[in-house]
């Protein structure tokens, strides 16, 4: 099929970060299932997409190993270099397979739900909103990602004090998955990691993962792994659905008026159309255990698929206008948590602080609007390094 | 010249071949370089030179360490 058609993916056409979806949809549209010359395969439409994160026999891959049999490469000429990428991400769970795989991620659920969520989260809301009060201008991004990091700072009792560096530290988490990082970034990513060895302090959630774990004999690498994957994907992937979904509303008054009158049945509604909307994680990736056949395409067995869940969440086969976002859209099947075994573990958290934050954060930004934005060149994971807004004169 | 020169450099150092083997004219897949080293490269041209953001398939257009250094300095 790929040898029919022109159209290859290609992440840095133009204009690629600042709208991703016009080039999703001309492959979703013209070469669904891509070769690439790495043998592995890009595959754009929901149907698929969404069955291979449901297919139980399909596997991740693992990052761990990946970086392992990089980090001769990365470290070379390196003085003092003391590799610590592939011991880092060993137990992230989203690239762990079977057994561990459930033991893992039972366990950092259950921490999860250790938590006070709805207090911490109003007493996040409540600090945010006080810290931008009378600002006539600032970045939305951090202002979304200080009502995260306050309340995840404090659930996982993380001892790093400037946001700035929390930022810095769950960017870099957030890039060693990424695709495309250059040597340069993984030293820069594995020295912030060896340096914040000992942020995660004390905590319920750390009690929860150590009891939960008992049988696994964790070391404190393997602890430090679970602490820092609950971390970055519990900040990251909020703070970017959040911004981006607050970007997107602040530009249609009509849609700001529609929400703040809106009720709880009807929010819960629109919270779900941010999310298919903003697909903070555009794509993921799973192995086949056996050959496949999508389309017309053959996929021998244990090819490395990337499923572009971006491109799904906009697919017109199953979305009504797919690129509006519309606030009280009815079938709204989206993909932005995944599906089947590995569903985002966060997704009721997610959905938590959407729900608590959403309107005030929208009563008090409607007086300002978006005068710029600059967008990260991250693939994987969508975000903008700054979306400026201004006090409307 | 000294674009060459830096390529070569750079090429041998990544490849671990001596830099009088390589030929400058001999497509860059063939030293064998992996997709994250030939990212590393990109990463360094940008800096070195001062360059936005580089598309990493300039290294399939542009496949040759003379067609690299013609096209660097086409950049700059």
């Amino acid at each position: 099929m790929d040898s029919e058609s022109n159209i290859k993916w290609n992440p840095f056409s133009p204009n690629y970060s600042e709208d991703p979806y016009p080039h999703l949809k001309n492959c979703r549209d013209n070469n669904p299932v891509q070769r690439m010359s790495d043998d592995s395969y890009f595959i754009f439409d929901y149907k698929h997409v969404s069955k291979f994160l449901k297919e139980k026999k399909f596997k991740v891959h693992s990052l761990s190993e990946y970086l392992g049999e990089k980090e001769t490469y990365i470290f070379k000429n390196v003085e003092n270099g003391c590799p610590y990428l592939s011991k880092a991400t060993e137990l992230w769970p989203m690239f762990l397979n079977d057994d561990i795989h459930r033991k893992i991620r039972r366990a950092i659920t259950k921490a999860f739900y250790s938590l006070e969520l709805a207090d911490l989260l109003n007493e996040s809301l409540e600090t945010t909103l006080g810290t931008f009060e009378n600002k006539e201008t600032f970045n939305l991004v951090d202002f979304c990602g200080i009502y995260i990091n306050h309340f995840i700072k404090k659930a996982l009792n993380i001892d790093v004090e400037e946001y700035e560096q929390i930022k810095q530290y769950s960017n870099l988490l957030a890039k060693s998955q990424e695709l495309y990082i250059p040597k340069q970034v993984y030293q820069e990513i594995n020295a912030e990691i060896l340096s914040r060895k000992n942020v995660f302090k004390n905590s319920i959630f750390k009690d929860v993962i150590l009891e939960e774990t008992k049988g696994l004999n964790l070391d404190d690498d393997q602890l430090y792994s679970i602490m820092m994957i609950s971390f970055m994907a519990a900040f990251e992937t909020s703070k970017d659905n959040l911004s981006l979904g607050l970007y997107e509303i602040l530009k249609n008054p009509e849609l700001i008026e529609f929400i703040l009158k809106s009720d709880t049945k009807e929010l819960k509604t629109i919270i779900e159309e941010i999310f298919r909307f903003s697909t903070p994680l555009q794509y993921t990736i799973r192995i086949n255990p056996y050959s496949i056949n999508v389309g017309d395409c053959f996929i021998p067995e244990n090819s490395k698929l990337y499923l572009c869940i971006a491109s799904a969440n906009r697919d017109e086969k199953i979305f009504t206008q797919p690129d509006e976002l519309i606030p009280n859209r009815v079938v709204n099947p989206h993909l932005s948590f995944g599906a089947g075994a590995h569903q985002c573990i966060g997704a009721t958290i997610a959905r938590q602080e959407m729900e608590i934050s959403l309107v005030p954060m929208l009563r008090f930004l409607k007086n300002y609007s978006v005068t710029d934005v600059k967008w990260s060149k991250q693939i994987l994971m969508r975000t903008a390094n700054t979306i400026t807004v201004c006090k409307k004169s | 010249m000294i674009i060459k020169n830096w390529l070569l450099d750079k090429i041998a150092e990544e490849s671990g071949l001596e830099k009088d083997t390589i030929n400058c004219d001999e497509p860059i897949e063939n030293f064998e370089l992996d997709s994250l080293s030939s990212i590393s490269i990109a990463f360094d041209i940008e800096k070195e030179f001062n360059l936005d953001e580089i598309n990493p398939t300039v290294f399939q257009e542009f496949n040759t360490i003379n067609k690299l250094a013609q096209w660097i300095q086409n950049q700059i």
